[in-house]
């Protein structure tokens, strides 16, 4: 790839692509048990980002767009439980003569994602990036894809990526005293 | 919670989950919060909510926050 192509790519996966797609998709379906799936997995990929973000290697736009990259790879069976866990709750609530639509549909918002991002900066191999995408017939128990830190250079600074509304955040004091919306992670239990 | 047993394992699990995180934010405030009855476990750091578990079964609620605290840190240990 040449580097004038190169300069019209973004530096950070463009999981917008991948949002809409799958928003879409739940939005036509018309489930609320999808639309609540759909959230869950949201927040999981959510928290990744915090996670990323409270290391202060990455900020918060890089942590969300290494945290959609985590996504891709559970949705290609190659991510550790807890985000697989997100995954397979999501396709728990695909109503099964959608399956199809389903896997077509995360299939054009990842090439689109991938259609204008820079894999220069990527943090998955393009082997990982390019394995099948999973379904409820497959095991999601392939080889964890490993992730390599590629910095993004100076000078090529990172376009806007818009990240979906983020609800507010309580404070440690709501946890102690509110019960919050359901996130634990299923399939998070790791046998240790 | 229905036992003691469980309630040793929650406290044991969460207990783990914390030195797991205190790793790799080893010059950050680190804290594990439940609420709930243990129903509802949080990491955070500096202040800022990570990420929340729960409602549910206490067991469950803590072997989630100890799976993604596990699995994120060895990811980034590896990666750095």
């Amino acid at each position: 790839m040449g580097a004038q192509q190169n300069a019209d790519l973004h530096p950070l996966f463009q999981f917008r692509h991948v949002h809409a797609a799958i928003q879409d998709f739940v939005t036509n379906t018309g489930s609320s048990d999808l639309k609540a799936a759909w959230g869950l997995v949201q927040e999981v990929i959510k928290a990744h980002a915090r996670f990323y973000a409270a290391q202060g290697r990455w900020d918060e736009d890089v942590s969300t767009a290494k945290a959609w990259e985590d996504f891709e790879m559970a949705c290609r069976g190659k991510a550790p439980p807890p985000m697989t866990g997100a995954i397979l709750f999501l396709w728990g609530e695909v109503p099964p003569n959608r399956n199809p639509a389903f896997v077509k549909t995360l299939d054009q918002g990842f090439k689109a994602a991938h259609a204008v991002t820079d894999p220069r900066y990527l943090r998955y191999a393009e082997s990982d990036r390019l394995a099948p995408l999973h379904t409820m017939d497959d095991d999601f128990a392939d080889a964890e894809a490993v992730p390599t830190d590629r910095p993004i250079p100076k000078g090529a600074a990172p376009k806007p990526n818009p990240i979906p509304a983020t609800q507010p955040r309580p404070t440690p004091a709501d946890v102690k005293t509110a019960v919050r919306a359901f996130t634990v992670i299923p399939g998070g239990r790791d046998g240790n | 919670m229905e036992t003691d047993l469980a309630a040793a394992y929650v406290v044991h699990r969460l207990e783990k989950a914390l030195t797991c995180a205190k790793e790799v934010f080893p010059d950050n405030a680190v804290r594990i919060l439940t609420g709930e009855g243990a129903e509802v476990v949080g990491l955070f750091i500096d202040g800022t909510e990570i990420a929340t578990f729960g409602p549910g079964h206490p067991v469950e609620a803590a072997d989630a926050l100890y799976s993604f605290i596990n699995h994120l840190v060895t990811r980034v240990t590896a990666e750095a």
